[in-house]
């Protein structure tokens, strides 16, 4: 079954090497926006209790979050194109599973996301970053990103179990891109003045990961934020993998 | 023979228009990412008001619906290039042609549907944004000086996406069509004003032809007159895409 999921894995990172716009949208606009970012909020430390000296270290682990989301929508739409045109019925005619079918498409996006937050935490470093929890944190921090794009892909694929239409699953990514900006992607949730905004980030689950990402950039160790952050991805993870279980067993039974 | 025209052209334009509103795929997605982006920028970003040297006097919420507005006109003007697109990927357009004889009175009609579908976002738009606290601006002169700088702006954006859409005659345009746009507006004081930008992205910013037109908007908006460079850029943008639409509308017989 190892062999299997390693299979699935390749054949998506082999269809998506194939497809620049793919890798331009996963790897290249992330980076696109954190420059923009970083050129049009580059003040924005010097806001008083700003937690971060530089705005790109702040930047970084949302940059992270983002790239994992472009990413699960190139698989989950991949998933869907599957699904819609028989491929995924054939896969499972093996002996490997819609479950091992399913894992993967997880280990393809886990080597995509620790591929993106090498790239991405490369290029901030170049461009002057520091991490302040050193080597041990940016390993955390290239776990965390495979943990967030496992996450992001299950949400994904969640839409194209449920949808099985490659048009469904892109159409949902302005609202998911929506959800990744309706955080403390940008300011802290304590900065944010609207009291409805606030609320909105205080209850979206992307502002705990983004928070725990950038705890290991911008301060020492902290535990709390890091396990907040696990309980929020783990949430995430358990509710689009349980849609994920029930849709294709339905469909197996029916 | 010219009234012919104008008949033919005035057609082609009610039929798109009333593609647009009929449609909710047409008409929806023009306006969800500049009303998603002031629902972000003044919900999330108001904050940067206490930065030093923030010194716009109508507050962040009217500075960030400034580049909301210009990012909806430029939006309604672009979508109605993929309207064309998607005409031509479904053979409409060559259809029509049969009926108005000449690629440039199809542009045309385009062109004015882009304005009368753009002017109900920017209603909309408009109408939230004052809900929410945003000041507009109270003289008729600035008004209408507003009304003429943010229709200019759909109209780049309609004959930039028209002249795309004309070359490429596929929905493999979208891209084309986008990017640039989008591009072009996030590379001006899009969240901050440019006394408060990193130095290169202020350079950059300085030299984006967009940026005077989003600043002239600002003043508008703040109740003052804009500089006239903010109306230079506009009318030399405009008579850019223009051209652009122009000569690729020819290439349609």
């Amino acid at each position: 079954m190892g062999l299997a999921q390693i299979s699935v894995a390749r054949r998506l990172l082999r269809h998506m090497i194939r497809q620049p716009a793919a890798v331009a949208f996963s790897f290249v606009l992330p980076l696109v926006l954190l420059a923009v970012s970083t050129g049009g909020l580059g003040k924005a430390p010097l806001l008083r209790n700003f937690p971060a000296d530089s705005f790109l270290e702040f930047a970084v682990a949302s940059t992270i979050v983002q790239g994992a989301l472009f990413a699960a929508i190139t698989v989950g739409s991949g998933l869907a194109r599957d699904l819609e045109g028989g491929m995924f019925d054939r896969l499972t005619i093996t002996p490997a599973s819609s479950a091992v079918i399913v894992g993967g498409y997880t280990l393809g996006i886990a080597a995509i996301s620790s591929a993106q937050a090498i790239l991405f935490v490369t290029v901030s470093l170049a461009a002057g970053a520091s991490i302040q929890t050193g080597l041990l944190g940016l390993t955390a921090l290239t776990l965390g990103a495979v943990v967030v794009g496992v996450v992001m892909s299950s949400i994904a694929m969640g839409l194209a179990v449920i949808t099985r239409s490659e048009e469904a699953v892109l159409e949902g990514f302005p609202v998911v891109f929506i959800l990744l900006y309706a955080s403390s992607a940008l300011l802290p949730r304590d900065m944010i003045d609207q009291d409805w905004f606030r609320f909105v980030a205080d209850y979206n689950p992307c502002s705990y990961m983004i928070e725990a990402l950038r705890s290991l950039i911008i301060s020492d160790w902290n535990m709390l934020t890091l396990l907040v952050g696990c309980g929020a991805a783990g949430m995430l993870l358990s509710a689009s993998a349980a849609v994920i279980y029930v849709v294709l067993t339905r469909r197996r039974a029916g | 023979m010219q009234l012919d025209a104008i008949g033919k052209i005035f057609a082609v334009a009610k039929h798109q228009t009333r593609m647009g509103f009929y449609s909710p795929q047409a008409f929806i997605p023009p306006l969800i990412l500049p009303l998603c982006g002031y629902a972000v920028f003044a919900g999330g970003l108001s904050r940067l008001e206490d930065l030093p040297g923030f010194n716009y006097a109508q507050g962040y919420t009217t500075f960030a619906f400034a580049f909301t507005l210009v990012m909806a006109a430029a939006f309604a003007g672009s979508f109605t290039g993929l309207a064309a697109a998607r005409s031509f990927e479904l053979g409409f357009n060559s259809r029509m042609l049969l009926g108005v004889g000449r690629g440039d009175y199809l542009a045309a009609g385009f062109f004015l549907a882009a304005w009368a579908r753009g002017a109900v976002g920017i209603a909309i738009v408009t109408a939230i944004a004052a809900a929410t606290g945003c000041s507009l601006p109270q003289s008729p002169v600035e008004v209408t000086l507003l009304a003429v700088l943010v229709f200019a702006v759909i109209g780049i954006g309609a004959c930039w996406g028209i002249g795309v859409a004309w070359r490429m005659r596929s929905l493999d345009a979208s891209p084309a069509i986008q990017v640039p746009i989008i591009v072009l507006l996030f590379a001006t004081p899009a969240v901050l004003p440019s006394n408060l930008l990193s130095p290169w992205f202020g350079s950059i910013a300085a030299v984006n032809p967009a940026t005077p037109v989003v600043v002239a908007v600002r003043d508008l908006l703040a109740g003052g007159m804009p500089a006239a460079s903010g109306l230079v850029a506009t009318g030399v943008l405009l008579l850019m895409a223009g051209a652009w639409a122009a000569f690729s509308s020819r290439t349609l017989k």
